[in-house]
């Protein structure tokens, strides 16, 4: 105890200062977390059929640590699921209309309703599990779906436990037309769905598209009877307040309250009050709390919103209190899991924000919304949602990087994340091109663009590309490739002990043993990469076609345009732009793996492809030369080594062409390819045999589109330019080009450097870095997330974990407390910061 | 990428070889002008390889690991070729001109951004005028900043064949009393502080004017702006 005060004062844990009275309480009150009296705990709803259910596993699938809880999740919400009074016409309607009856009905009539002390926005509750509205003859038909001998959860674990990675139809993951929906109003937006649907024929009435019409138009009046709900609170309140000028501040909710999100907010109030309650049903209509539901680029579309009330006399400051409280609202998503606590890195939600960023002539867009809402943050940190993502390019104004470079200094890794316009517009329009949209995604409207969750572009309000549902270890390819298509090693479920029987799994590519060059290595690798590909899209096929059927969601599909238009939910495929991305892991292994074989093997020949083989077998025990070898002496990606990173863009080029041949056959959704890693490459190692690059199983793999942990030993710039190398570098004549820019991951790619503080250590050093990051812009990736830590300090927060809980780090992307975060990942965290350098 | 060897964000090229030997020299490894070997104990994992390859019998393995013998030691790098983990070094590699400026022009964008660029160290860069002349002269013409850090002790033909393609030198006056200086360095300061004043002389005829700005520490650098 003693020990842990005298270092406090020596790392300083940083604290917001300076915030209002309003401000503090509710944050304060925020992060007393399950001692509060108010929460935004998840609520279980049913419609009372001994049949039914509320958990939606196909959601959780790409998150393997939920795997042994699944069946315990799901029989606690069924146990704890209160019934709803259902309509009479309830069983007659179609599915979309039961769900967007059912959620309606929760929202309105069933969930208590509360506006804390000085709270400016309302709209409290939202985290609900509610009924799949199945008949029994549906629910039966899921059942054999998901739980049968080859349904989705055995298949899925399969793929998991094999190493192959991991997939599933997750929610979230879009930026809807929040843009439209301010201007429209849920009116406008009710009544277009109203005269598409009195438009149709009474054949087509009777058809899906009726029933998907007919439960869009009751959803979209949900944010209205909310609202009408809310705004009777308000003068309830009003009516008792004793407090003169908060009495004033709830009869102006209860007025904002009566008018918007049903017409369209004239003020910057409506506005920020309309877009928290569109974007919460979102969560709600997903049964999701904030999974990558993102805002796209707030500081645009609020902003007539923000100049319109600064003219009408709004005060600056109190422009920044009504975000203040936005954010508020945002962080209770995390309620969810209020009693069970950081649940390490899934604890990140990713509502995320863009700011600034070029417009149609590459002219830079930020504005004073884009500074009140970066200094609303800075004020607020550390807090974890939303989160921002700053969009640099080259005209990015020097103000605008000094404020970033500001905030990142005194950021103790909080919240950086910087999206990078020129090589993400390359990525969206080779999207267009590629997926034949070029209608839809073209030179003339790419930079509309916004990242997605942490860093996944997409265009807005009109595309769902499923950025986290495939995650595939291209390692894996490797690993097939020295065997010849079965597992290295043998699975042994490390529950029941069993041991799956090692089988041809893969194509059989022959004995690499007798493999003379290295180009029949590659060969093999490439079948089994093209094999890779081809087993994730099936399988993503199983869990998408079952959402397809049962999951409808009619809310969030009012957002989504093409859904009304097509009279398709979004779940199958109704937005104007449908893809599917799969990300690949282990990117950088993969890489230096196949680096390693052809030094080791081939150029070398330090070793056989026998002696290499029986090392990996043996996880590298007694094989500690070899194994020196392949970590120290064989290239590595990440150094800016020409040799080395034209294999990486080999791969990339590999793995991203046959991703471009597949669609989802249920609901036509294109595979587009990215690389994000969120936290499996911490957890699959453990899954994944030894690699050629020296990793001995157990070993992380390497995270996203970085270098392996170590191998940049260059520095930053190095490891930078050999990103953009692997993104496909830079060239005027490729047709794929933008700007000279090419990006064969229109996604994007993670790419996080950790630098000690000393970097920003002086003024002069500040415009160092600086001009580091528009050196970036040219020669880096799409994304760059940067995490500024003390490894002391970290060490410091390891052994005394209750002087540094609000201390942030950020992890592929998820800002995570560091506190919450495995040992291991701990560990990792500290092990990149201490070797990099500047 | 270095950000603290001149102005912006730089690369710097440590050439090997130094006239003199100061007692708190940062880059020990870099005095002597022949490629010297080195081990990093954290790398070793003790396999014993290079005391069997070395033809000199220069290396043994005990338990405190890889002891160098340098009067066998002929620098001849068979040992580090070897090692399977990096632990021995060779310090100083053979770069061609053309070479080294390919390697070295790979952080271009970043030196633009931040008006940096490259900067010759050592070691004394002086001390391989020709090559390091021939080096600076391609990367201005590439239109690349170029210092070059000198501890001052070198010969005539250095200000024609280096300086005349360099931005900045960044002149490093260890000590100004001479007896100090060869105290500390092992060698005196007169032709140090004559070559100073010749390379005032060699700015002025150049600019006509005399730009000196110095670090704040007068006695360990002086910074001329070419
Ligand atoms: S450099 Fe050559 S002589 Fe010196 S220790 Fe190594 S192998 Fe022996
Ligand atoms: S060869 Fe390298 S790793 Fe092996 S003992 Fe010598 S220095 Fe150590």
């Amino acid at each position: 105890m003693s020990g842990s005060s005298a270092l406090k004062q020596e790392f300083k844990i940083r604290e917001p200062e300076g915030l209002t009275p309003r401000i503090k309480w509710l944050r304060d009150y925020y992060f007393k977390g399950a001692s509060r009296n108010w929460s935004n705990e998840t609520t279980s709803w049913s419609t009372g059929t001994p049949w039914d259910a509320q958990y939606n596993e196909l959601t959780f699938y790409i998150v393997p640590e939920t795997y042994a809880l699944m069946q315990t999740i799901y029989s606690s919400y069924r146990l704890s699921a209160r019934t709803v009074d259902l309509h009479k016409d309830f069983w007659t309607w179609t599915l979309p209309e039961r769900r967007a009856w059912f959620n309606r009905e929760v929202m309105v009539k069933y969930l208590p309703k509360e506006i804390l002390p000085g709270d400016l926005i309302a709209g409290g509750r939202f985290n609900i599990m509610t009924s799949h509205c199945l008949t029994e003859k549906e629910a039966k038909a899921r059942h054999k779906l998901v739980h049968g001998r080859s349904g989705s959860r055995a298949m899925m674990k399969k793929f998991h436990d094999h190493g192959y990675g991991n997939s599933g139809a997750t929610s979230g993951h879009l930026i809807p037309g929040h843009e439209r929906a301010l201007k429209l109003g849920w009116k406008g937006i009710h009544k277009e769905l109203t005269e598409r649907y009195n438009n149709l024929s009474d054949k087509e009435k009777k058809s899906e598209k009726g029933g998907q019409l007919r439960g869009m138009i009751i959803a979209s009046k949900m944010p209205r009877d909310l609202a009408a709900a809310y705004a009777d609170l308000c003068r309830t309140m009003a009516g008792r307040e004793q407090e003169k000028s908060r009495k004033e501040e709830l009869i102006q909710m209860g007025d904002i309250l009566s008018r918007v999100p049903w017409e369209a907010p004239v003020t910057f109030h409506e506005a920020v009050q309309s877009l928290w309650l569109n974007h919460m049903l979102v969560m709600s209509d997903e049964n999701y709390p904030g999974p990558g539901v993102s805002f796209g680029r707030m500081d645009q579309y609020l902003f007539p919103y923000w100049e319109y009330s600064i003219r009408k006399g709004m005060d600056r400051e109190f422009g920044k209190e009504i975000l203040r409280c936005f954010w508020m609202h945002a962080n209770t998503a995390y309620d969810s899991m209020i009693r069970t606590g950081n649940q390490g890195i899934t604890a990140g939600f990713g509502q995320l924000i863009t700011l600034a960023g070029c417009g149609a002539d590459g002219e830079d867009l930020s504005n004073d919304l884009t500074y009140a809402i970066l200094e609303v943050i800075d004020e607020m940190s550390p807090i974890l949602e939303p989160k921002p993502n700053v969009r640099l390019h080259r005209k990015t104004p020097d103000e605008l990087l000094d404020k970033v470079v500001d905030m990142i200094s005194g950021s103790q890794g909080a919240p950086f994340l910087l999206n990078f316009d020129e090589r993400s517009i390359a990525g969206m329009i080779l999207e267009g091109r590629r997926a034949g949209i070029t209608d839809l995604i073209n030179e003339k409207n790419a930079w509309e663009y916004a990242p997605v969750g942490c860093l996944e572009n997409t265009m807005v309000g009109n595309d769902r590309s499923g950025t986290v549902d495939n995650n595939l270890n291209l390692l894996k390819a490797v690993e097939l490739a020295l065997t010849g298509g079965k597992d290295m090693n043998q699975f042994i479920d490390p529950i029941t002990g069993k041991a799956d029987k090692i089988k041809q799994d893969g194509p059989s590519t022959g004995d690499p043993r007798r493999f003379k060059t290295f180009e029949e290595f590659w060969r093999a690798y490439e079948i089994q990469t093209k094999y890779l590909v081809k087993k994730i899209t099936d399988l993503y096929e199983q869990f998408e076609s079952i959402r397809a059927e049962f999951h409808p969601t009619p809310y969030l599909s009012c957002l989504v345009k093409g859904c009304a238009e097509k009279g398709v939910d979004v779940t199958r495929g109704g937005a104007e732009i449908s893809m599917a991305t799969i990300e690949a892991v282990t990117y950088a292994t993969t890489v230096d793996s196949i680096l390693a074989v052809k030094y080791l093997v081939y150029d070398k020949k330090l070793c056989t492809m026998d002696e290499l083989i029986t090392a990996l077998k043996d996880n590298w025990v007694n094989h500690n030369i070899l194994q020196a070898m392949a970590k120290n002496k064989a290239p590595k990606y990440g150094r800016d080594d020409n040799e080395a990173d034209d294999m990486a863009l080999r791969v990339m080029k590999l793995w991203t062409d046959e991703t471009w041949k597949y669609k989802t056959r249920s609901t036509g959704r294109q595979f587009r390819p990215g690389m994000l890693s969120w936290n499996y490459w911490a957890g699959d190692g453990y899954i994944m045999a030894a690699s050629p690059d020296g990793r001995a199983r157990g070993q992380f793999l390497s995270n996203a589109i970085c270098p392996s942990n170590g191998a940049d030993i260059n520095g930053p710039t190095s490891n930078s330019n050999s990103v953009g190398k692997a993104l496909g570098g830079k060239s005027d004549k490729s047709p794929d080009s933008f700007e000279g820019y090419l990006n064969l991951l229109p996604n994007g790619a993670s790419h996080t450097i950790t630098f000690n503080p000393s970097i920003m250590k002086s003024a002069e050093h500040r415009e160092k870095f600086k001009a580091f990051l528009r050196g970036y812009i040219e020669n880096g990736g799409t994304a760059l997330q940067i995490n500024i830590l003390d490894p002391e300090m970290l060490r410091d927060a390891q052994k005394h974990p209750e002087d540094y809980r609000h201390l942030l780090v950020r992890i592929t992307g998820y800002n995570a407390y560091f506190t919450g975060i495995g040992r291991e990942l701990q560990d990792e965290v500290i092990a990149r910061l201490s070797h990099s350098r500047m | 990428m270095s950000t603290e060897d001149g102005p912006g964000i730089r690369t710097t090229v440590f050439m090997k070889g130094c006239p003199l030997s100061c007692r708190w020299c940062h880059n020990p490894e870099s005095i002597s002008p022949l490629p010297e070997i080195h081990w990093l104990g954290v790398r070793c994992i003790g396999c014993g390889t290079c005391v069997k390859v070395c033809p000199h019998k220069a290396l043994s393995l005990s338990g405190s690991g890889v002891k160098i013998d340098r009067n066998l030691c002929a620098g001849c790098g068979i040992c580090s070729e070897h090692c399977p983990s990096t632990a021995l070094e060779l310090l100083g590699k053979k770069w061609g001109v053309d070479k080294l400026f390919e390697e070295l022009i790979k952080d271009r964008a970043y030196f633009e951004k931040s008006s940096g660029g490259i900067t010759v160290s050592g070691g004394e860069g002086t001390l391989q005028t020709k090559f390091v002349g021939r080096l600076l002269k391609k990367l201005k013409a590439e239109g690349i900043h170029t210092a070059v850090d000198t501890c001052g002790l070198f010969n005539d033909s250095v200000f024609d064949e280096i300086f005349s393609h360099a931005d900045l030198v960044l002149y490093d006056l260890k000590e100004i009393d001479s007896k100090l200086h060869k105290e500390f360095t092992g060698s005196g300061n007169e032709r140090i502080l004559d070559n100073l004043t010749r390379c005032c002389e060699y700015i002025k005829e150049l600019h006509g004017k005399r730009i000196l700005k110095g670090s704040g520490n007068l006695f360990r650098l002086f910074r001329m702006v070419l």
